[in-house]
């Protein structure tokens, strides 16, 4: 009944999607927000407060960074490309580098969580298994959809798919400038 | 008498748990002070990007001037064209 | 009709009894809790035997269950009842209607954003069969208490957790549908002032809930992971040492909260803002004065309010700088709701107005709101705030907005598009009932709060305050409020009876009794599952009534075009 179109309408400038990508993205924006204002909260309430340095894998986190902008850079591109079956590779190749992200993720927390750094031990790393966390859970989900996307193809047609292609894209981008911050406010401050 | 005169001396002596207001509790720049401040500060700043974005975007559509839209009533909705697929 | 539907008609209808049955929930936990206020230690009558021992042994309340239930009528109401009334009944049913679209934008979205409501208050309500009873800290779920209590809180915050994402699935649609659905010809200044509502309050949603959604997220690791975001050191719990890491802040978990619960209360009065507007346009046969002061007003509310929420936290110690700061906001905010009641009294002037059901309400809305605003201008200023926080002054204020306030606008906007939805009248005399009794009621309960505010007492006080003196002085007035409230719900019976006999034996009426402007009258009545047989051409703004020259005293906002035509 809603007639599904990727023209953009003439007063908004925008297609259905794309406007829903942007208002989901904006409550995000305010999730991870509150959780940074928060962090300042409990940071500049602080007796103490370590350095990331001392207590997270600085290799391990700055490799995550790495994979995850090489993933965004074809997510990002799989939104503009020619065809449907270009962006699906390009979406594909960028699922497995956030599947590899998991996989650091997953070698970190065990890591750590065998040393007995667990959440309760500390604000600082309540703050950091909270935010990675909740990160993580929204790379799951992101790969969820990805799947979701790139499977979806013959039942939905390229229509639908070009327009989910640029929904994605902009999500992924967007769960790569968090984890910049986060980078930057648990490892290396 | 005496009560109202100790109350008196109570108040005059200096700095007390009598002007506990709760206001700041006497204790202007504490860190929890601090550190709710600095709170603030961050979530009105991210709050303030998002915000503006929203009004960046209802600006740059013109989507408040009362001007009539540009379709002639009757025409095509705008934004639809002939390669429509209609799902229900 | 499929039970998991797509069309927002049958959703809006699944939203409308959900929430109307909540409401029920939440209204006889104030039973109980004016029973309590008004006969501490009393057997509660009729159904006090029903009750375990554990909640009222012998029929008598305890205090454990008496905050549970202050804590659930609260939640209940804000998040359960008002909320996906105002929002998810009526912007469901009425937004496509009204912008000429055939469905919202995202419809299976539509359908899981109920759901996911359902189910969030299934949840939360599952707390009550719980050992230690449902949630008990208050709608507010403050820590340190939130963070120690029973397992109630714990099924409380999972049942926020989808409570919240059914909300940003409906803000998400509802911004998407108003700004992309819109027929040809409907410019964003000539949607009713309904539609703007809806989307303001959308945004609302949309950016102040999340904080919440993270503070859940933070609460849940403190009671299941151990953590201490909202615990600090050296807390004893009845004489122990609390065994927890201590370094976190009660006062983070107030920040992230009212950051959300300030803009939510915006939400609670946005849409009757909406409602109201339609109603007394259409009453009064005469266009609303001042439609671009009523927008203005709206979306200066809407982003105002995210920078007032440490109103609620003035007496937290944070200071003389950040009080001042959110005291002049909120004295800002104050402005636009003055603007938007100013205006809607002055649209009254020159109208001929029909004392219909609906415009009943819609008329008692104006002096109650007023009334609740007001009171509130003391509570803004933090010096004042100082006396009256955290006491029943404060529960007068915001129930004279919400109760007198919001629910007359549901109400009234129930009578007034009953005749859409089913193609049926109510009943005028069971309406008017219903009516003279709820005013009456809702002042008798709630007029004696300021008193008993000014006097000092404080809220949630299981005895109503009678061990303190200030309590003493005011306890004869908590008798009075009890016989309101029977009042109160003995009115709500006449519209239940109302509302069952006229969906069968109402008088029949054509597409259009209000005689009224908007696009969702331009449809049959109750509208086909397509909604419109064409896409309607809006060609005026949205209350054209009483134009010169005409011969009608109403002029549709649209038409229907032809198909050969387009």
């Amino acid at each position: 009944m809603i007639p599904y179109t990727i023209e953009r309408r003439s007063d908004t400038g925008v297609t259905n999607v794309t406007m829903g990508i942007w208002l989901f993205l904006a409550s995000e924006v305010m999730l991870f927000g509150a959780l940074f204002s928060a962090y300042a909260l409990l940071r500049v309430s602080a007796v103490n407060w370590p350095s990331g340095r001392d207590v997270l894998s600085v290799t391990r986190g700055a490799a995550n960074t790495a994979i995850l902008l090489v993933m965004t850079g074809f997510a990002w591109r799989a939104r503009s490309a020619g065809d449907i079956a270009a962006g699906r590779r390009r979406l594909l190749v960028a699922s497995i580098l956030a599947m590899m992200f998991l996989v650091v993720k997953g070698v970190e927390y065990s890591s750590e969580l065998g040393r007995g750094l667990v959440p309760s031990v500390s604000t600082f790393l309540a703050m950091y298994f909270t935010l990675t966390g909740l990160h993580a859970l929204h790379v799951v989900c992101g790969l969820i959809a990805n799947v979701w996307a790139l499977t979806g193809v013959t039942r939905v047609g390229t229509e639908m798919t070009t327009g989910r292609l640029r929904a994605l894209g902009l999500y992924w981008a967007f769960v790569d400038v968090i984890w910049m911050i986060i980078f930057v406010l648990m490892y290396l401050s | 008498m005496k009560r109202r005169l100790f109350w008196i001396a109570a108040c005059l002596s200096g700095p007390s748990p009598l002007f506990a207001c709760p206001v700041c509790f006497q204790v202007e720049a504490g860190p929890v002070a601090s550190g709710v401040r600095a709170a603030v500060v961050v979530l009105i700043c991210v709050t303030s990007v998002v915000l503006g974005a929203v009004a960046m975007f209802l600006r740059r559509t013109r989507l408040l001037s009362s001007a009539t839209p540009e379709v002639d009533p009757g025409g095509r909705p705008p934004g639809s064209t002939s390669g429509v697929a209609l799902r229900s | 009709m499929r039970i998991v539907s797509t069309d927002h008609k049958v959703i809006g209808l699944q939203y409308l009894f959900t929430s109307l049955l909540f409401l029920l929930a939440g209204f006889l936990f104030i039973l109980l809790i004016r029973f309590q206020l008004a006969h501490p230690g009393d057997p509660i009558p009729l159904i006090g035997g029903w009750l375990s021992d554990a909640r009222a042994p012998g029929g008598v309340m305890q205090p454990d269950f008496y905050t549970q239930l202050v804590a659930m009528h609260g939640t209940t109401m804000v998040f359960l009842g008002v909320v996906p009334l105002a929002v998810g009944a009526f912007g469901n049913y009425l937004i496509p209607l009204m912008l000429g679209a055939p469905d919202m934008a995202f419809p299976r979205l539509n359908a899981l954003s109920y759901w996911l409501y359902l189910a969030g208050g299934i949840v939360m309500y599952s707390g009550f069969f719980l050992p230690g009873g449902a949630a008990g800290s208050g709608w507010t779920s403050y820590p340190p208490l939130a963070d120690i209590a029973k397992d109630g809180q714990t099924a409380w915050l999972c049942g926020m957790f989808l409570l919240i994402l059914s909300s940003l699935a409906g803000s998400i649609n509802m911004i998407s549908t108003i700004l992309q659905l819109r027929a040809p010809g409907l410019a964003m200044m000539r949607l009713p002032i309904f539609v703007w509502s809806q989307l303001v309050t959308a945004f609302l949603l949309l950016l102040a809930f999340p904080p919440l959604q993270g503070a859940a997220v933070l609460q849940l690791m403190d009671r299941l992971a151990g953590t201490s975001f909202f615990l600090p050191s050296g807390l004893v719990v009845s004489g122990d040492p609390l065994r927890a890491t201590g370094g976190g802040s009660p006062i983070l978990w107030q920040h992230l909260f009212w950051f959300l619960a300030h803009p939510e209360v915006y939400v609670l009065i946005l849409p009757a803002f909406g409602i109201v507007s339609e109603i007394i346009a259409n009453s009064t046969r005469k266009p609303l004065w001042g439609y671009r002061g009523m927008v203005g007003g709206m979306l200066f509310m809407g982003f105002m309010s995210f920078i007032v929420w440490a109103h609620h936290m003035f007496l937290t110690g944070m200071g003389p700088v950040m009080s001042g700061f959110f005291q002049v906001t909120t004295m800002i905010i104050s402005v636009p709701s003055v603007i938007f009641v100013s205006t809607l009294l002055i649209s009254l002037y020159g109208g001929s107005i029909r004392f219909t059901v609906p415009a009943m309400f819609a008329l008692a809305f104006l002096p109650m709101f007023g009334i609740g605003g007001l009171t509130g201008l003391p509570l803004g200023l933090a010096a004042s705030d100082i006396h009256l926080h955290d006491t029943y002054y404060v529960v007068g204020h915001f129930h004279y907005i919400v109760a007198p306030g919001t629910l007359f606008a549901m109400f009234g906007g129930i009578y007034y598009w009953f005749p859409k939805v089913t193609g049926r009248m109510t009943n005028p005399l069971l309406g008017r009932l219903h009516f003279w009794g709820s005013l009456v009621g809702m002042n008798g309960i709630f007029l004696p709060m300021f008193i008993q505010g000014l006097a000092g007492v404080n809220r949630r006080l299981y005895d109503g305050g009678r061990t303190y003196a200030s309590g003493m002085s005011i306890a004869s007035t908590y008798s009075g409020q009890w016989w309101s409230a029977l009042l109160l719900g003995a009115a709500q019976l006449f519209f239940i009876a109302n509302l069952v006999w006229s969906i069968r034996k109402g008088a029949r009426t054509n597409d259009n009794p209000w005689r009224a402007t908007t696009l969702e009258w331009m449809t049959t009545s109750p509208p086909a599952p397509h909604n419109f047989s064409a896409t309607p051409a809006v060609r005026r703004g949205p209350y054209d009534y009483s134009v010169p020259g005409m011969t009608e005293d109403f002029a549709p906002q649209g038409e229907i075009m032809p198909e050969r035509l387009r």
